[in-house]
């Protein structure tokens, strides 16, 4: 049987502080579940294996936070969003935050992530760097902007398999105050011409290599931003 | 505790899985640990999805925290990355409600499910900062219970006591006595001598610190003596309203893939078939059932407050459970919405008839049905008491093919007392007839020929085990395990047939920590100082250090792997199932004799010994198979 896909929904959750350190199938499974006991009619798949239809945000690497995990889903029927809302706060676990929730105006999309053009990622070291530290990090960074197709002669053989960074670093923030105000935070904007994801992944994984940070962990988080006008805004804004 | 937790969240990007090591899950409970009066950390010694598919460790977590003033928090060996990332960091190992160092608690609590964890029970001991061996420790008390506590000997000098049989009562009681031996601010208690004196009192308690063993020149238990003044026998603990006793309706949910994903309820515990390898089947008994409409609200409730799309009905024998089909209609039809999938473990063949098999294949989607027939030969299946005659095995898998599973998972041992090549090849046989019935249902096109059908033959190494009647009979070698295996590997060749073995080796060394003595604790302890860890999972296991072991500490683990006289007094006997040890003795004997026994639960009392409990042991909680309750 052919399902039907009505009563598209977009939502947004948040996950953070330990739950970064589950995987994005473990991440899929936890949302089935938050589905299942929010008990909200939500459309399976047909066959030998029924899975909730979950169009979801690519995967993050295991140990990124993410403050936008965008998911589309389908109801068999209308539902009033306070109420979908109200169901979901009271299935959602330790560490998962609701930020929105919503029914889609327009017909589904085949991929809902066509409005997104930007990741934004916030590393956070948790604790301030030495100065040196700091340096070496904003090096490998600068070494990482893509554009310079130049490879780090310092990596590793491990390195040796990795493709170089593609896409386009549009900017790194901050980076004055996180050298001269001890900031222990640096923020990064990358564009989203290609799995962004990956960025963030190879990133975080060059400064624990290179730098390197093991006193020094970083908490990296995601945020969807789509092109305004203006600049670069949090996706569907709440 | 913060200050744990964030030293923890530092070194997680470093290991695997780092999901196992944090806590918060849906479902877990975290009392203020100033406002409780008993706190107990349940340790299962092996990785966190492991233990946290285990119900025993959920029942006995639910039933702490269910009391208001006691909490239970939980806490899982740490893979061994994360073992050396804690040595690294010097943090101590914790709980994962509230990241408590396990020194920090009133008591330790092991699930010890298997002998193969006991390297990992050292191991958490170890990085909890404790010294290993109880008599150089005072709190926290460490506690062992499951089914190795019915023989916990080789163990017996690393724990202050084990709790024999059903634990849901006895850790609420054994808290509530380390409360009351305690001051009010928890600094100042009892000598850890009087308190285990209190303890012992409980049912089901067994302090072995009480007992004195000691051997005879050929090595076997010479007498087992109460020291402290107790009786010399320790009866184990029984719930006796199963209807009544607390069941965790609202699971902790796993926050990474667990080996079991999926809602628990439990039918019935204990079993009567009899069958004389299995040691479950005499240690749980007497066979209690919760009622059916229990059980309809359980499963509903656990459905909804976990939000898993399948429900395990567990139970020794589940398909035993009168008025199965109906009641699996009835579950699936209240939370269809969830597309719930319901899974049951082995089953009786005896048990799967057509109405049956259909509703389990209308419930069960993926999974198989899986049907225990653990040996192929008629002659052996009489011998262990399992007389399963072959046109029920043909009945069943007509029924289970025709009502449309694909897929049929069959459980058979090797290295069972008198095997002979041809039972091991008559595996084969009974595989191929099997084959042979569907293809005959295909010819008659009663299933469609374009069908694939798939055997799953899982061959496991029979382990002679404490409290069944094959106690006293030798274990089978490595070598000889291993050239049994490689006689059904003809079987590989056979079309849609999957064939699994488990490891000989590792087989060996259950055999001889399931019947072994005090002896063999310092070979477990060197083996641990060598580097054992996991020894049930292939990535770490490694036989060599545990027999280097043995020959350091000049133990032979050839005695252990022999036959025990039916006279010799066994390191476990002053343990008590409630089974007497002469039924066993019996049961042995007519087992060689050809003779089966009957299932006391359809043909009247076999006298076993627990209808001696003033509680008597009637499993009649109902009247006729038809699903009739009282």
């Amino acid at each position: 049987m052919q399902v039907e896909y009505k009563n598209p929904w977009m939502m947004s959750l948040s996950r953070t502080g330990l739950l970064r350190f589950i995987s994005h199938l473990d991440w899929l499974a936890m949302v089935e579940r938050i589905f299942a006991r929010a008990e909200l009619p939500v459309v399976f798949s047909e066959g030998y294996h029924p899975r909730v239809i979950i169009k979801a945000s690519p995967p993050l690497p295991t140990g990124v936070a993410s403050l936008c995990e965008l998911l589309q889903i389908f109801f068999f029927s209308q539902k009033d969003p306070m109420e979908v809302a109200r169901k979901l706060a009271d299935a959602i676990p330790e560490g998962v935050g609701l930020n929105w929730v919503q029914p889609m105006r327009f017909k589904p999309l085949k991929n809902p992530y066509k409005a997104i053009v930007a990741a934004d990622y916030n590393y956070d070291f948790r604790q301030s760097l030495p100065l040196e530290k700091r340096e070496r990090v904003l090096s490998v960074l600068k070494t990482l902007i893509p554009g310079s197709e130049q490879e780090d002669p310092m990596f590793g053989p491990d390195m040796a398999t990795m493709k170089p960074i593609t896409g386009k670093l549009i900017e790194i923030k901050e980076h004055e105050k996180f050298l001269e105000w001890e900031s222990r935070q640096i923020r990064l904007i990358g564009k989203m011409d290609n799995i962004e994801t990956l960025h963030a992944a190879k990133l975080g994984f060059f400064l624990y290599e290179m730098v390197p940070l093991e006193r020094y962990p970083l908490i990296t988080k995601l945020t969807h931003l789509r092109q305004t006008p203006k600049g670069y805004e949090p996706v569907f804004a709440r | 505790m913060q200050d744990l937790k964030d030293k923890v969240e530092d070194i997680l990007p470093f290991v695997m899985k780092p999901g196992r090591y944090f806590g918060g899950e849906w479902g877990s409970a975290r009392k203020d640990p100033e406002k409780v009066r008993g706190r107990l950390c349940l340790v299962f010694p092996d990785v966190y999805e492991v233990g946290m598919s285990h119900t025993g460790h959920q029942v006995i977590y639910n039933a702490v925290n269910s009391r208001d003033g006691f909490a239970a928090e939980r806490c899982y060996a740490p893979w061994v990355d994360m073992e050396q990332a804690l040595r690294k960091a010097g943090l101590p190992l914790y709980s994962l409600e509230t990241f408590t160092p396990l020194n920090e608690f009133d008591a330790i609590g092991f699930t010890l499910a298997h002998e193969l964890c006991l390297s990992n029970v050292l191991q958490v001991i170890d990085l909890a900062g404790l010294p290993l061996r109880a008599s150089e420790r005072e709190y926290p008390l460490v506690i062992g219970g499951g089914p190795v506590a019915f023989n916990p000997e080789p163990m017996a000098p690393f724990f202050d006591c084990f709790v024999l049989g059903d634990g849901e009562e006895a850790a609420v009681t054994i808290l509530e006595i380390l409360s009351k031996t305690c001051s009010a601010d928890g600094k100042q208690r009892l000598p850890k001598t009087e308190v285990l004196k209190q303890l012992a009192e409980i049912p089901g308690v067994y302090v072995p610190a009480h007992f004195e063993i000691k051997y005879a020149d050929n090595g076997r238990v010479a007498s087992i003596r109460n020291i402290a003044g107790g009786p010399d026998k320790v009866e184990r603990a029984f719930v006796n309203d199963i209807d009544a006793a607390p069941f965790p309706v609202n699971p902790v949910i796993p926050h990474i893939q667990s080996i079991h994903c999926r809602a628990v309820v439990e039918p019935a515990r204990g079993c009567t078939q009899g069958c004389r390898f299995c040691q479950a089947g005499y240690i749980y008994r007497p066979y209690r059932m919760r009622d059916a409409e229990t059980l309809f609200t359980q499963a509903v409730e656990v459905i909804r407050n976990s939000g898993y799309s399948e429900l395990g009905l567990l139970a020794l024998s589940t398909t035993d459970f009168p008025g199965l089909p109906a009641l699996v209609r009835r579950i699936t039809g209240s939370v269809r919405h969830n597309r719930l999938n319901c899974s049951l473990p082995s089953s009786r063949i005896g048990a799967i008839d057509d109405e049956l098999a259909q509703e389990l294949a209308d419930a069960s989607r993926s999974a198989g049905l899986t049907l225990a027939i653990e040996a192929g030969s008629p002659w052996l299946r009489k011998f262990i008491n399992k007389d399963i005659p072959p046109e029920n095995i043909r009945g069943a898998v007509e029924s289970a093919a025709l009502a449309g599973f694909e897929l049929l998972k069959l459980y058979f041992m090797v290295g069972l007392p008198t095997e002979t090549d041809d039972d091991v090849r008559s595996i084969i046989s009974c595989v191929d007839s099997i084959l042979g019935n569907v293809n005959r249902l295909k010819d008659e096109g009663a299933i469609p020929r374009s069908k694939r059908f798939r055997l799953r033959i899982s061959v496991a190494n029979f382990v002679p085990k404490a409290h069944t009647p094959f106690q006293w009979v030798a274990g089978t070698s490595s070598e000889e395990l291993d050239r049994r295996q490689r006689l059904l590997r003809p079987m590989r060749k056979r079309s849609g047939v999957d064939l699994s073995y488990h490891d000989p080796i590792t087989s060996v060394l259950e055999i001889i920590f399931s019947r072994g003595d005090r002896r063999l604790a310092p070979v477990i302890e060197r083996a641990y100082r060598a580097g054992a860890r996991f020894d049930a999972w292939n990535e770490t296991a490694d036989a060599d250090r545990w027999f280097a072991s043995f020959s350091a500490e000049g133990i032979d683990p050839e005695f252990y792997m022999a036959e025990i006289p039916l006279d010799a007094l066994l390191p476990w006997s002053h343990l008590s199932t409630g089974v007497d040890e002469d039924f066993l003795r019996e049961e042995y004997s007519k087992a060689l004799r050809g003779e089966t026994s009957p299932d006391c639960n359809n043909e009247g009392c076999i006298s076993c010994g627990l209808q001696k409990r003033p509680e008597g042991c009637s499993p009649a909680r109902f009247e006729s198979k038809d699903g009739t309750c009282r």
